[in-house]
Parts: structure tokens; C-alpha cells; sequence
């Protein structure tokens, strides 16, 4: 590993994942690379089927296998080579140097176990404490993210949504993580919870100087949240940078059309512009351009050939042809 | 959860009352009368009469249910035709016998079953899948008492391990039963253990459970057998209550002395006392098993606790 693996929690090189499904092969990430500070915050967007949840897993090394086929240059967590890692080793890292909160609270927590059985369960894994110790702890962690310690010998059902989802944050959070995966973390909340569980995640993170991956297709949640963003469409990463580059200085046409799909806040009459067309089919990519057939601006030598992710900035990276031509710029509504 | 306990065994009354009545009914509208099969051929018209009486068979159907169940609270089932003992003396010497087979058969059963249907379901499709499923439907198809036969010739007049028949021998004279009903019980266990842990393996609830480091022995053996027990229990209870009638096939092959050869002679000879009783009995256990299960299941699922605590039921909540 070189002296650039030392600084950053995250580092993934070249990352392939598929699914030989008996359908055909699924091609689900198609060599993405991922590098993250310490303390930083990543915003990996993009739509659904985008490859960003599989992306996730793959961290973890737990892409169901079969059908999942990971393949990988370089994958190292705190400095630590994951991808060669034994699987028995691999049971002691997760949920101690990297952990993940899911996407969907409500079916993410054991129907069987008590909240605190849950919580404590890791604790008693990775700390070694008694199951005595174990509780303890575990109902300091609901009153960290705001529930009362008294109701760890609940169960999940007789819990809300958002309380279900704190739960899954204090399980997630219990052993004080170095990176913490965060999978789509309020989409299944109310619009009303889904701002305290942000918060609450925030705070959280800065008071244990955790990095952190917040998978999202919320813009506004990556805006409130991130240091950098990456921008993934059918499996690709085709822009990265700062969030000041990805935001103000948008490159990728497919990013354009993300932000232009929002609602405008200071035309609220304004019909809503979504990207045309749907992303193509992972089964059978397009020999060029996944982007292309969606792509207002695209040109002829884009249905050939697949752009490299190449530099436009000190921190941003665009995968677009249509920038090799001089003077491009896209057009978008701000 | 104490009050549903005391609402499910108030329940019990009614039901038994009820089966009574059923078994009653069905045997007095059996062919023949019974008082025959008990006075000599060329007793006279008055010498039947008194047997009539002193066999209870006098009055309508009405009174005489009344005049059984009145018995039945005190524990009196009546006196056997053919033997004249005591019916409830006559079942609990028998009762020992079958509860041990059933508890055994069961164990063999879930020993089997269990492992073989997790293989199955965490492996789904391969070969260990395949092996499984076939073991199951051997078991399925084969009748239990050629099983049985053949495990006589091969451990006992062959090998000379057990004992071919009796019950003298305690644990010993109870393995090749065991094995013969149980294997026939683990079938449609290992097939229900598969299904349901197959709906399991694919919960989000489990991918939580690795990613926070348990170890995928542990994911499966506690998050998801836990959870997938449910329908592995209900369909141990519908089984253990079939055994808890007793096992004709394997008592007679193995000259076990249990509940279900007791109800065959009796109904062979028309002894109806024996019939009535052994049956109002097996229904007495099966509902005890029922109620049993269902407290199992509050303690498997948290969820369904909370929903005996929170309803009665319907015809106890009006008053």
C-alpha cells in the first residue's frame, strides 16, 4: 500500500461488482474509484439502480454471494487491505471500523430481539462486554440519539419509523466507528423526522470525528451534509469534486439534469424538468456513454465510446465528452 | 398473557363437553346393541333387562351423555365391557407408554429435521438442497411399519442391539420405535423448517445483523431460526398431537403398549366405555397441546405476546 492509503480512511480502486443472475449478467458498478479523509463527509448520489446501495455493501464485503461478483484493485479501510482479508477477520472489522445504517428502519431490525438486545449485541462482540455491561451501554446509546434508556427492553414493533431508525443508528454507532456508511438513512421517514434524524446524525459524527458515506438522491440532504460528492449513474462515477465544485461548477450534464429536476423555491409555479428516459439496462450497457441515449448534448462518438473520469478542476473530476470540444459549457438553471 | 392462559383453559370445558357428546352420538348410532355383546346367547328377556341397567344403557341418549358426563368430572369413565377394569385405570396404565413414544418420536423428528431443513434453505438449489428434499420425500413415502421391520432385522436379529419388541428395556426398547415414527414426522418438518427459513434468509433484519460482525453461523442460527420458528412450532403441535393418540402401525410392529392399540382393540371388540373414554382423553391432551403451543408462541414472538395481552376474546369481552 502507498503513503496515500496512510491519510485516508477510505481508499477503493477500480471497483467492479456484478450479478450473474441466470437472466444474465447484471451489471451492477463498472469500475468506480472512492477515496475519503478522515472526517470527511461523502455524498454518493444518484438515482435508484445507480449501483450506490451495491457500492455500499461491497465496503462491507457483503454483496450476497451468489450472485455477486466483486472484483477490485484496491480496497483498504484505515489503512487496512479489506479485500484479502479472511473472512473470519472480516466479521471483527464490520461494525467496528465500518458500519451502515440501512435504508429501510422498518424491516431492518430483528422483530425478535429487544431494541437493547440489539444494540448490546455488538458491544458484546466487538468490546467483549458482558451481557450485563452490555445493556448498559446500549441504553446509553438510545439516550444518546434521543430515546429513553428505559425502553431497551422493547421490541421493534412497538417503536415509530424515526424511532426505529435511531435505533438502527445506535447499533450502527455503538462501537464508535471510523467510517460510517449511511444508506439512503430518511427516505423512508417523514419529511418531519426525516430533519432530526439528520441532525442527529450530523452531531453525532462531528462528536466522534467519524467519516462518513451518506448514499443519497437528495440533493438538499448532500448540501447539508457533505465535504465531497460523487455523482454515480448506471454504475459509473461521472463527476466528483468538492461540494462547492459539484454544486456551483456543475460539469456532468447527467448532474445538471439532477439539479434542474428540483423543484425551484423561487418560481414554485415552474413545472418540474425531469430527465428524459430511463437509465439503461444494466443487463446489456451500451458499448459508449451510459448517458448518452438521455443526453441533450450529446454527440455522435458518444454512442462508441465510455469516457474516462478525467480532471476539470484541482478537486473535480468530469466523465464527459462533449468537454473535449473547446468552449462547452452546459446550460444550467440556477 | 396469565389471563389468556385462564380464558384458554375455560374454554377447554365447552369443547370437551362437546366431543362427548360427538363420540357419544356416533357410538349409539353404531349398529347393534351393545347388551348383546355382554349377556350369554340364551339369557332371558328379564336377565337383559338387568344387564341393561347395570351397564348404564338404560334411558334415553340425553340422560345417559348427563349420567357420563356426571362421571366424567369425577374422573369415572366408566368400566370396560370385555374387561370389566376400571376405563381411566385401564388409559393411564397405557398413557405413560404413548407419551414416552410421542416425546421421543419428536425429538428424533426435530434432530433431524431442523438441521437438514436450515441445510436446505441457506444452501437453496445446490446439491446439499437436492439431498435434503429427497431424504424428505424418502422419508414422506415410506411406511412406517416396513421401516420398522427392516430396522427389527437389521438391529435386532442381525446386530442384536435392541430389543425387536416390549417396552421392558427402557431406553433401549424405545430407539428403534423412535426412529420409525420420528422419520416419518421429520419429513414434513424438515419441508416446513426449509420454507419458512427460506423466507427468512432474504430479511434485511439479517444483513443488519452482519454488518454489526456476528458471524454467519450465529446470523443464521439466531437471527433467523428465531424467527422462522413460528410455523416450525405449529406444525411440531398438529404432529405431536397425531403421536399423543397413539401410533397403531409402530405399536402393533413393536408390541408397544400404548393409547392407539388400546382404542383399536377396544373398538375390534365393541367395547364402547374403552372407545369413549381413551377418545375424550386424547381430545382432553390434544387441546392441552394447542394451548401449549400457543404460550410457545408468545414467548418465540414478542409480537403476538403483545396481541394476547391486548384482546380477549370476543364472547368474554361483551360481559
Amino acid at each position: 500500500m502507498g503513503d496515500h492509503t496512510a491519510k485516508l480512511i477510505l481508499d477503493v480502486k477500480n471497483l467492479v461488482v456484478r450479478y450473474e443472475t441466470e437472466d444474465g449478467i447484471v451489471h451492477a458498478i463498472n469500475g468506480i474509484d472512492l477515496q475519503l479523509g478522515y472526517r470527511e463527509t461523502l455524498g454518493l448520489v444518484g438515482e435508484t439502480g445507480a449501483g450506490k446501495t451495491t457500492a455500499a455493501l461491497a465496503m462491507l464485503r457483503l454483496v450476497p454471494d451468489p450472485p455477486g461478483v466483486v472484483e477490485c484493485e484496491r480496497l483498504t479501510i484505515d489503512g487496512r487491505d479489506i479485500l484479502n482479508m479472511p473472512s473470519a477477520k472480516m466479521d471483527d472489522v464490520r461494525g467496528k471500523d465500518i458500519s451502515m445504517v440501512f435504508q429501510d428502519p422498518m424491516t431492518a431490525l430483528n422483530p425478535v430481539f429487544t431494541v437493547g438486545e440489539q444494540i448490546a449485541e455488538s458491544l458484546q462482540i466487538h468490546e467483549h462486554l458482558d451481557k450485563r455491561d452490555a445493556m448498559k451501554r446500549a441504553r446509553e446509546m438510545l439516550e444518546l440519539v434521543g430515546i429513553p434508556g428505559s425502553r431497551a427492553g422493547d421490541y421493534p414493533h412497538e417503536f415509530s419509523g424515526g424511532m426505529k431508525q435511531r435505533v438502527v443508528i445506535a447499533i450502527a454507532l455503538a462501537c464508535n466507528p471510523k467510517l460510517l456508511i449511511a444508506d439512503e438513512p430518511t427516505t423512508a421517514l417523514d419529511v418531519t423526522i426525516q430533519a432530526q434524524v439528520l441532525e442527529l446524525m450530523t452531531t453525532l459524527k462531528e462528536k466522534y470525528d467519524t467519516s462518513m458515506i451518506m448514499i443519497t438522491h437528495d440533493l438538499g440532504i448532500v448540501a447539508e451534509v457533505c465535504d465531497v460528492v460523487a455523482v454515480m449513474y448506471a454504475g459509473h462515477i461521472v463527476e466528483q469534486g468538492t461540494l462547492e465544485d459539484v454544486f456551483n461548477r456543475t460539469k456532468h450534464p447527467y448532474t445538471e439534469g439532477l439539479f434542474n429536476s428540483l423543484p425551484n423555491i423561487y418560481n414554485r409555479t415552474a413545472m418540474l424538468k425531469p430527465i428524459k428516459g430511463l437509465m439503461s439496462d444494466p443487463t446489456d450497457p451500451p458499448p459508449g456513454c451510459p448517458f448518452e441515449p438521455r443526453c441533450e448534448y450529446a454527440l455522435a462518438e458518444c454512442k462508441t465510446r465510455n469516457p474516462d473520469l478525467v480532471p476539470a478542476g484541482p478537486t473535480h473530476k468530469v466523465a464527459c465528452l462533449a468537454y473535449e470540444q473547446e468552449g462547452f459549457h452546459i446550460k444550467r438553471r440556477i | 398473557m396469565s389471563r389468556y392462559i385462564v380464558e384458554r383453559l375455560l374454554m377447554l370445558i365447552p369443547v370437551l363437553l362437546s366431543v362427548a357428546f360427538i363420540i357419544f352420538a356416533i357410538m349409539n348410532a353404531a349398529e347393534g346393541d351393545p347388551v348383546y355383546s355382554v349377556v350369554s346367547a340364551d339369557a332371558t328377556q328379564e336377565q337383559i333387562e338387568a344387564a341393561r341397567i347395570e351397564l348404564g344403557l338404560d334411558g334415553t341418549l340425553i340422560q345417559r351423555y348427563f349420567r357420563y358426563v356426571g362421571g366424567m368430572i369425577k374422573g369415572d369413565l366408566g368400566t370396560s365391557y370385555v374387561s370389566k377394569r376400571d376405563v381411566m385405570q385401564t388409559y393411564m396404565m397405557r398413557l405413560p407408554n404413548t407419551l414416552k413414544l410421542a416425546a421421543a418420536s419428536m425429538v428424533v423428528a426435530l434432530v433431524i429435521s431442523i438441521p437438514l431443513g436450515i441445510i436446505a434453505a441457506v444452501n437453496q438449489n445446490s446439491i446439499r438442497d437436492a439431498v435434503s428434499m429427497v431424504l424428505a420425500l424418502l422419508g414422506l413415502s415410506m411406511p412406517n411399519f416396513w421401516l420398522g421391520l427392516l430396522l427389527i432385522l437389521l438391529f435386532s436379529l442381525r446386530l442384536g442391539w435392541f430389543p425387536s419388541a416390549g417396552y421392558e428395556d427402557g431406553l433401549r426398547s424405545i430407539i428403534l420405535p423412535a426412529i420409525t415414527n420420528g422419520t416419518g414426522l421429520a419429513a414434513f418438518m424438515t419441508r416446513a423448517t426449509r420454507s419458512s427459513m427460506l423466507d427468512v434468509v432474504r430479511q434485511d433484519f439479517l444483513r443488519t445483523a452482519r454488518a454489526k460482525g456476528v458471524t454467519e453461523r450465529k446470523v443464521i442460527r439466531k437471527h433467523a431460526l428465531r424467527n422462522a420458528l413460528i410455523p416450525i412450532i405449529t406444525v411440531f403441535g398438529v404432529q405431536f398431537s397425531n403421536v399423543l393418540g397413539g401410533s397403531v402401525l409402530v405399536e402393533t410392529v413393536f408390541a408397544w403398549p400404548g393409547v392407539g392399540r388400546l382404542v383399536v382393540d377396544a373398538i375390534e371388540q365393541r367395547d364402547i366405555p374403552t372407545v369413549t373414554g381413551a377418545l375424550v382423553m386424547t381430545t382432553m391432551l390434544v387441546t392441552i397441546t394447542n394451548l401449549l403451543i400457543d404460550i410457545v408462541y408468545a414467548y418465540v414472538d414478542p409480537r403476538i405476546k403483545s396481541q394476547y395481552a391486548k384482546k380477549g376474546f370476543k364472547l368474554w369481552k361483551r360481559t
